[in-house]
């Protein structure tokens, strides 16, 4: 069974008084253990069906399934479940906290469930601080750590609910070509050692080589 | 953690935080010492009602003796049959009573010899006047409203039981002036006249001992204060005009005027009990505070006004920078109420810090102001009392217990509101 499947999702905005299509129809089911690119050109429409899997926002019309839950008849309260429990983010801008250290940021979604004991919240961000390579930095704030740092510390602040799936979107964008590799390395290493799912979007061909799969988005359809 | 990240948030803009900070520290000083000159006002006027106007905290009349005594006092005097079937009453409050005391009213005429003029009398008994004029309450919160020799006047009663106590302004009608200690014997002696219960003319001698202060504007130019005896010879009767209970618990006068009624009530008893703070037994204790609750009122709505108003500017700022951070708590999985929560905190945290650091300020300028001892006559008083301050405890808890109230409510009501926007518009949106 896929574990995301897009069926006839369509997104429109509202722009004055014109509706402007962002996504005209998408078809499109990604399995477990995937490690799948978005790729296409500024306002394509790949950001737009990364909020939608997501759950970030809805569809104008289709349906979008995640472990077979159809996410758009669900309300409030159990779309803030299922981004909690089963799905990761990485933003283009990292979006730490900065009051909070890289121990504190990765362990905030943890903090949403009281269901946690502490014994197991510290051995969860324990690993994936160990898994990014982040050891050393837990007590840094983000302004005290490198671009790259920063987007590791987004990582694993993804990984830690455990997900099915993790959504990234443009996560080497403000990143230096060296760093952009070493973070697309480390959420492949991720995807084959701890079999996460990852759906990515990107601009940026030069990474296609990089991953196992490849979504070409054009004008809100997928051509690829 | 929550609340580690909430506090941390204060200093992410410092400026704002101290500017948000001082108006809520402002709201609480200014609350804490306008309620903290309310109480003292409260507490001077409060003993001054019940001791040294003696009307007690609860006090008994003839049935509508209040009302109708000065037209027919015949027929609402407490006669000493009367008296001993309310003392029967309060027996069952025995406990609680520190004492009671019995006071005759009437006017009259007091002359020099060659000039007459009009006063208001109050006969009380010396046990009353005794421990009145000591009281603890007294000297503490009502000391303003003591003559310097108005202590006296127990021991004068007892060398001479015609000693009266009259005001100085009304001396000064008679040309007598204070200290009236220091005034030759035939100066002292005086004669009060007036018309007895029965409607006859009587007069009897007394004799000027001291003085003191009704500490009301318009009594204090016939204000005279008298042995009970003598006001009972002077108005030809063996009762009383009503009769005063003083309590050791204070908290229990509402309780004991009830039951006192309903007992009266179902016993046919012809009496009336009122509690001290009646308007019609202490008119100058319910016309002031009443001004001053209706003054406190209007300010608190003007301090928290500004309070909120300040915490929804500093909020509204904090929520536009932060919009961004709002969208990731959103994505990763915290429910509006979550982040309203957390906001919450922030605002709640800074409430604490600023109530704090108000009640500290608010301690100094009570010994500074205490310390200059300003005194001033406010309207319809007579006396000169000192503009007083203080920290009441209970009152510091309730202005804190409101702070935290009035910025929880504002804070996450600002926050929900602004939660309402959809995630990615959190997420895309750049903040101010």
């Amino acid at each position: 069974m896929a574990l995301v499947k897009l069926s006839g999702v369509k997104k429109s905005y509202k722009l004055g008084e014109t509706l402007v299509p962002a996504l005209r129809g998408i078809d499109l089911e990604i399995r477990a253990g995937e490690f799948t690119s978005v790729i296409g050109a500024s306002g394509s429409g790949k950001s737009t069906l990364l909020n939608l899997v997501g759950c970030l926002d809805q569809p104008t019309e289709g349906s979008i399934q995640i472990s077979g839950a159809e996410v758009t008849e669900m309300n409030e309260t159990q779309q803030c479940d299922l981004r909690n429990e089963k799905i990761g983010f990485i933003f283009q801008s990292f979006n730490l906290v900065p009051v909070l250290n890289v121990w504190e940021n990765i362990e905030l979604p943890l903090l949403v469930k009281a269901k946690l004991s502490l014994d197991e919240r510290k051995k969860r961000v324990a690993s994936v601080i160990s898994a990014v390579g982040l050891d050393s930095f837990i007590e840094h704030k983000p302004d005290q750590l490198s671009g790259g740092q920063r987007q590791r510390v987004a990582i694993a602040r993804a990984l830690v609910t455990k997900p099915s799936l993790v959504l990234a979107d443009e996560p080497t964008a403000n990143l230096d070509s060296k760093t952009a590799h070493m973070i697309l390395d480390l959420m492949a290493d991720l995807n084959k050692t701890q079999n996460v799912t990852f759906l990515f979007c990107s601009h940026d061909e030069k990474l296609i080589g990089r991953v196992g799969r490849i979504v070409r988005i054009q004008d809100g359809v997928i051509v690829e | 953690m929550m609340w580690t990240m909430a506090f941390r948030n204060l200093f992410r803009n410092k400026r704002r935080t101290a500017a948000t900070g001082a108006a809520v520290m402002a709201g609480f000083i200014g609350l804490t010492l306008l309620g903290g000159y309310i109480y003292c006002v409260e507490r001077g006027l409060r003993a001054n009602s019940i001791y040294l106007m003696n009307k007690g905290h609860v006090t008994i009349f003839k049935k509508e003796g209040l009302q109708r005594y000065a037209t027919k006092p015949s027929l609402y005097e407490l006669t000493p049959a009367d008296q001993n079937l309310v003392q029967e009453q309060l027996k069952k409050y025995s406990e609680n009573i520190d004492w009671t005391g019995t006071a005759l009213t009437g006017s009259g005429l007091i002359s020099n010899g060659v000039k007459s003029v009009p006063f208001m009398a109050v006969g009380v008994d010396l046990q009353t006047l005794d421990k009145s004029l000591t009281h603890p309450t007294v000297q503490e919160w009502a000391k303003d409203f003591l003559t310097q020799d108005s202590l006296n006047f127990v021991k004068a009663i007892k060398e001479n039981p015609d000693s009266i106590s009259i005001t100085a302004r009304l001396g000064a009608l008679i040309s007598r002036q204070i200290p009236f200690e220091n005034l030759p014997a035939e100066q002292k002696t005086v004669q009060l006249a007036g018309m007895n219960l029965y409607g006859d003319l009587n007069a009897v001698d007394a004799n000027i001992a001291v003085s003191h202060t009704t500490g009301s504007d318009m009594m204090e130019d016939a204000g005279l204060l008298a042995p009970f005896e003598l006001l009972q010879n002077l108005y030809s009767t063996d009762g009383a005009h009503y009769m005063m209970i003083y309590l050791k618990d204070e908290s229990k006068i509402t309780k004991m005027v009830s039951e006192l009624n309903e007992t009266f009530k179902n016993q046919s008893l012809p009496f009336d009990a009122y509690p001290f703070d009646d308007p019609g037994i202490s008119p100058n204790y319910v016309g002031s505070m009443g001004f001053l609750y209706a003054m406190a009122g209007f300010f608190v709505f003007l301090i928290c006004g500004a309070v909120a108003l300040s915490i929804v500017n500093s909020l509204t700022m904090g929520i536009l920078e932060r919009t961004r951070e709002i969208g990731t708590f959103r994505a990763i999985g915290y429910m509006p109420k979550q982040i309203s929560w957390m906001m919450t905190q922030e605002a709640l945290w800074l409430c604490v810090l600023s109530g704090v650091l108000g009640i500290v300020l608010a301690a100094i300028i009570v010994v500074i102001v205490n310390g200059l001892y300003i005194t001033f006559s406010p309207p319809g008083v007579a006396a000169a009392v000192q503009f007083t301050l203080s920290i009441n405890g209970t009152l510091v808890a309730l202005i804190s217990c409101i702070f935290l109230l009035l910025v929880g409510t504002t804070s996450y009501l600002v926050t929900h509101f602004k939660l309402k926007m959809k995630i990615v518009d959190l997420l895309s949106d750049s903040g101010a």
